[in-house]
């Protein structure tokens, strides 16, 4: 197997690993959150998979765009560099859909909360 | 294998696996959708909504895919795009990629929808919340 073919296949790994570590750091207490608003089970469970699948859409997806050099021209450093530049396309939109996603949740909780106040 | 079948293949190819991602996390989220449709909205709407939400995301997936043209910006020939295997695969990573991206667009705009189900639904119909 080709060596760019092989970060290749790190990247998406890589991309994967870190949409389902920030998933398992954020359900519980997006769980504990959600029961504390409203008393359907469904509410939970859907915006639980909304975002798991949104994080290892969004990683992988930013993953499978990365580019590597062609082997015949490129060290193993400037894979090693590609690599990186695909995994920091990675964290930035991460980062980016758990902000969409948070801005989702705000909406929720003040709507919901203001419906409690009242 | 000729060229002109391996293009097919993997346009061909491309296209379906968009639709079926699609049509997967539907399925994965089709059961608490339908629940949280039922409790905050009349049937027949319940019924509207989750078929607008099958079309939807199947939708984002599948246009994610056409939003990538296999000409690029070249704008290249047919001939010099079938002779270039390397290029139709990096075209068809584009594809899965952009199909997956918009997939996560689609995922949002039905978490804001749910998320205004909850906020219309009237007080002590079940759904309200533990005060």
């Amino acid at each position: 197997m080709a060596s760019s073919q092989i970060f290749y296949i790190a990247l998406a790994l890589t991309a994967f690993g870190v949409a389902v570590g920030i998933y398992s750091m954020l359900r519980r207490s997006l769980k504990e959150i959600l029961g504390s608003l409203v008393r359907l089970q469904g509410v939970s469970t859907f915006y639980e998979r909304v975002l798991l699948l949104g994080l290892v859409l969004t990683s992988v997806g930013w993953a499978l765009d990365a580019s590597f050099g062609p082997d015949a021209e490129s060290s193993f450093m400037d894979h090693l560099w590609d690599y990186a530049d695909g995994l920091a396309d990675v964290f930035v939109y991460t980062a980016l859909f758990s902000g969409a996603f948070a801005v989702l949740l705000t909406v929720l909780i003040s709507s919901l909360g203001r419906h409690r106040d009242g | 294998m000729t060229d002109d079948l391996f293009l097919k293949l993997c346009y061909f190819g491309m296209g379906t696996l968009s639709i079926f991602l699609g049509w997967g996390v539907y399925r994965l989220l089709r059961r608490s959708f339908t629940e949280v449709t039922l409790t905050t909205a009349p049937a027949q709407a319940s019924r509207f909504l989750v078929r607008l939400f099958l079309f939807g995301i199947v939708v984002s997936s599948f246009s994610g895919f056409l939003s990538v043209s296999m000409r690029g910006c070249s704008s290249r020939r047919y001939e010099e795009i079938v002779s270039d295997r390397a290029y139709i695969l990096a075209r068809v990573k584009d594809q899965a990629s952009s199909s997956m991206l918009y997939l996560v667009d689609g995922l949002l705009a039905s978490g804001f929808v749910v998320a205004l189900l909850l906020s219309c639904k009237q007080p002590g119909r079940g759904v309200r919340p533990r005060v």
